[in-house]
């Protein structure tokens, strides 16, 4: 394969791409090791490092398998659907989901060396692991995160259509739900980057969680300036990157690179959009 | 083909890693600053995409057709289920059932 790079330990053969390099794997490490204090470079470098992992091969016996390959045979399929189960079964998903989440990351060690993809004579075999952590961990949360908000909403008396996240085909639907005719998507910050394409959002609204200060629960919603019109949004102040969060819950408007996003704290958003669904709006 | 120089991190080592990591995940969330997801959300967001081409898609006798809007200039080309993109061709294949393509 063009613009790969191969490494051959006994019967097991990992072909890295060339792109990936050290500045990659260092910075998956750094991720790993404590993502809390990576600066907005590393997170590139993970971001990137990740993508470009995704196309790695790994060759055991007659089988060839790209590492997203290895993902979806071993990891996600056999435990997506039991882990979705088992987040529906909590009574306090924020407070359970953790503890799950880590219950099912536990067994990749376990899957990749019974299918003989994981051996301390092949280096790169760490790699595969660490790609099946990222997007393990990625996943979990992020449907966690989901969970979390769908109760809420239906809790606070929100009217929305939520797509169904117990199979994988309602999994992989464009918006995660619809209210007000707006489509949104919930994701956790980490997965929303990766799994968000380049271009223009797709979708009206998201609602995602970020970590500031010390605070690991901070709530947004940033959304285009036509879904904070039709909740009846309001003025917004101008905000920057560096300054984003200490503004809330006073909805920030920020401009950057010719793009425009409302970013407004969550609780305050479910607000709005009880308002305007009650006939309340201005 | 060359061989990757990179040095990965050693095995044992890896484990220790990937134990604490788990080990973290079952008490915090590990998301991101929100200045360093914004500052990357823009830049995605800003990286060019020169052409959106929606195609109509169906299946017709347990093939899948896709269909170019009638009216659009592009040269991407559809037969059936492949799309040809320059030197590139995709083949979108229905899970549960194969899908071959024919000549026209």
């Amino acid at each position: 394969m063009i613009g790969l790079a191969m490494s051959q330990e006994q019967s097991l053969q990992f072909v890295i791409p060339t792109e990936f390099n050290q500045a990659h794997h260092d910075a998956l490490m750094a991720y790993l090791s404590d993502n809390r204090n990576l600066d907005t470079d590393v997170w590139r470098l993970v971001y990137k490092g990740i993508d470009l992992l995704a196309e790695a091969q790994v060759s055991n016996q007659d089988t060839t398998q790209t590492f997203r390959q290895v993902y979806d045979e071993f990891i996600r399929g056999p435990l997506a659907n039991q882990f979705i189960e088992q987040l529906l079964e909590t009574s306090n998903v924020a407070a359970e989901s953790p503890q799950i989440t880590a219950r099912f990351a536990r067994q990749i060690r376990n899957v990749l060396h019974e299918a003989g993809l994981l051996t301390r004579d092949a280096p790169f075999s760490v790699l595969l692991q660490g790609y099946c952590l990222y997007w393990w961990q990625s996943f979990s949360r992020g449907y966690a995160f989901e969970v979390y908000i769908m109760r809420d909403l239906k809790a606070a008396n929100i009217d929305f259509q939520m797509h169904d996240i117990r199979n994988q085909r309602g999994r992989f639907s464009p918006a995660d739900l619809v209210m007000l005719n707006l489509l949104g998507d919930i994701k956790t910050s980490v997965y929303f980057l990766q799994w968000q394409s380049r271009g223009e959002l797709p979708n009206d609204f998201y609602i995602t969680r970020l970590y500031e200060k010390g605070r690991e629960r901070t709530l947004v919603v940033f959304q285009k300036r036509h879904a904070w019109d039709a909740i009846d949004g309001g003025n917004t102040n101008p905000g920057t990157l560096e300054t984003i969060l200490d503004f809330l819950p006073t909805p920030i408007e920020i401009r950057q690179r010719g793009i425009m996003l409302v970013v407004v704290d969550y609780e305050t958003w479910k607000q709005m959009v009880r308002k305007k669904q009650s006939g309340q709006g201005a | 083909m060359t061989e990757n120089r990179i040095k990965t991190i050693d095995f044992d080592e890896f484990q220790s890693v990937a134990d604490r990591f788990i080990e973290r995940s079952s008490h915090e969330f590990g998301e991101m600053p929100a200045s360093s997801f914004f500052e990357l959300l823009f830049e995605k967001m800003a990286e060019r995409v020169t052409e959106t081409i929606e195609l109509e898609g169906e299946v017709v006798d347990n093939q899948l057709v896709l269909r170019l809007p009638v009216d659009l200039e592009t040269a991407v080309q559809v037969k059936n289920n492949e799309i040809l993109i320059g030197d590139r061709r995709i083949i979108v294949k229905l899970k549960n059932g194969p899908i071959y393509p024919t000549a026209h």
